[in-house]
């Protein structure tokens, strides 16, 4: 768990915006969703300041890239913001995975991975 | 929701510490504010579900969700990162100092301050010196820029960050004004420095107005923290923006525009009455032996602090002149025809005797009188100056015509007559005079 310190790898906000198009690719998740899916899909290794992820949310939606609906859940608990992706971020999330794909191969033949 | 209101006061204020150090359309803080507070009270639930206390599972919480002041500047880059390329900070990156300030921010007040002082000092200058209308005018204008010019550095100050385009806009009219100064007084510099500072006016106009933000994507990776996050996104009436623009362009160009009307409180020609008359005696062969020549002048009325409020308390600016040439001619492979003056000239007034001004006898046929500005001419005096010369002999063959007077009001306007003793045996009156200048 994070301890609102960033741990392990160090992510540039495009790489960042780019895991969050992923997990929302994969279906609509709210911002604490999204952060519990990135730890346990990273098996932790990705542990940033779970605030970081609205400041990012918001970027990307003013980009056009995602989109966000309120959703009550009841009178007990908060309302929850959930977010999909638009048709422009299923084109961006497309590049932003050939691009990583590229580079990750070049590194790993740079590293001999 | 069952926390109780302590702790939900304390999970709201967090939200609220965040929000506040961030800059941000404000139609979204609801949203945000919302949102930021289910997280944090979601992972609150979570916390307490793993056996910790209300108070540890909020101290739990609030750690993980980070540092408030990361979060505000991370907040501020995702409403802004877009506009990056679009003002002028863009030119300025930088980091903030000890107050959260770009650095740049000091830099920039410290050039309106120059500026608005400098504006201030040189208006000063000019109201001591400029004619009355002229004066009013310049005035108005400077000080209509200048408080528009104020008001806009206050709401810069107040970090709103449409203010950035009145920056530009300052910043490009002081290098054009620079460069208009360099090109006029320095007829040599070089194109490319006059060039230059225009080239950085146009280029303060084109980062502060926009067509439009350039796409994210270009800058997803620019990691400067610019003068534009810095500044919060404020809706401003667009009748407000055209107003301080214009009060700003308007106010500046007035005391350039006051300088080249023409100010009925100054007198013109016209208002100047100027008779020039020859006696010329000959000799028994009809050559010429003495000349007295004579100038009479009248006002009409007189200017109005001629020469600014200042000056007309010191009696000190500019003076009118008085001139008087003797064109002999030169014969063809003759020696130059030079008549020699008999007595040093005097500007008196006729009308009680005092004596205006003493003018030098040339030897080589020119003399000049100056009249101070402490003369205090008045209007229906009449004013005149009387020149006697003897002409050298051998040259007594020679008709001296004509002689030149020339009357110059304040570097205003100039007068010049030219009579001449022809073959008559006494002188005539002129009166048509010959105008130059405004």
């Amino acid at each position: 768990m994070s301890d609102g310190h960033e741990t392990g790898p160090q992510l540039s906000r495009g790489e960042f915006g780019l895991l969050i198009l992923a997990l929302i690719g994969r279906r609509e998740m709210y911002g604490y969703e999204i952060v519990a899916e990135l730890r346990r899909a990273s098996e932790g290794d990705i542990d940033l300041p779970e605030g970081t992820v609205y400041p990012a949310l918001r970027r990307l939606e003013r980009d056009g890239l995602i989109g966000g609906h309120w959703v009550d859940v009841g009178a007990a608990a908060p309302r929850r913001r959930y977010y999909r992706l638009t048709s422009e971020g299923e084109r961006a999330l497309a590049d932003g995975r050939t691009d990583w794909l590229r580079f990750k191969t070049a590194a790993d033949a740079v590293l001999g991975g | 929701m069952n926390e109780p209101p302590g702790i939900e006061a304390r999970l709201a204020a967090h939200v609220e510490s965040i929000l506040n150090g961030a800059s941000f359309r404000k139609g979204d803080r609801q949203d945000l504010s919302e949102e930021l507070y289910g997280h944090l009270w979601q992972r609150w639930q979570d916390a307490l579900a793993s056996g910790l206390d209300e108070e540890a599972a909020a101290d739990e919480a609030i750690r993980s969700f980070g540092e408030p002041s990361r979060l505000g500047r991370d907040v501020t880059f995702a409403y802004h990162s877009r506009l990056y390329a679009s003002t002028i900070g863009v030119l300025v990156p930088t980091v903030a100092d000890a107050k959260g300030k770009p650095r740049a921010y000091w830099v920039i007040c410290f050039l309106l301050f120059t500026t608005f002082w400098a504006m201030a000092y040189g208006q000063a200058e000019a109201l001591m010196s400029w004619t009355p209308l002229r004066a009013a005018i310049g005035f108005s204008g400077t000080l209509t820029a200048f408080i528009a010019a104020s008001l806009v550095f206050q709401a810069y100050r107040a970090r709103q960050r449409w203010t950035l385009r009145f920056v530009g806009l300052e910043l490009a009219l002081l290098f054009w004004w620079l460069g208009v100064l360099w090109w006029a007084n320095q007829p040599g510099l070089p194109a490319s420095l006059v060039g230059a500072t225009a080239g950085l006016g146009i280029a303060c106009v084109a980062f502060s107005w926009p067509p439009r933000p350039l796409p994210l994507s270009s800058w997803r990776d620019l990691r400067l923290r610019s003068l534009s996050a810095w500044m919060y996104e404020r809706p401003v009436p667009r009748r407000l923006l055209v107003g301080l623009g214009a009060m700003m362009i308007v106010g500046s160009a007035m005391p350039a525009v006051a300088l080249s009307l023409h100010d009925p409180t100054q007198i013109g020609p016209a208002d100047m009455q100027v008779e020039l008359s020859v006696a010329c005696t000959r000799g028994d062969s009809g050559d010429v032996r003495a000349v007295e020549v004579t100038a009479s002048f009248v006002f009409r009325r007189t200017d109005v602090w001629p020469n600014g409020l200042v000056n007309a308390l010191q009696g000190s600016g500019p003076t009118d002149e008085i001139a008087l040439a003797v064109e002999g001619g030169r014969p063809a492979g003759g020696p130059m025809i030079t008549p020699m003056l008999t007595q040093a000239a005097a500007a008196r007034d006729t009308t009680d005797g005092s004596t205006l001004a003493l003018g030098s006898g040339g030897q080589d046929g020119r003399s000049l009188l100056t009249i101070p500005g402490s003369a205090n001419l008045q209007a229906g005096h009449r004013y005149e100056v009387t020149w006697n010369y003897s002409v050298a002999p051998g040259l007594r063959d020679r008709d001296l015509t004509p002689v030149t007077f020339g009357y110059d009001h304040l570097e205003r306007f100039y007068l010049q007559a030219t009579a001449g003793c022809g073959q008559t045996a006494v002188g005539h009156t002129v009166s048509q005079l010959y105008v130059i200048g405004p």
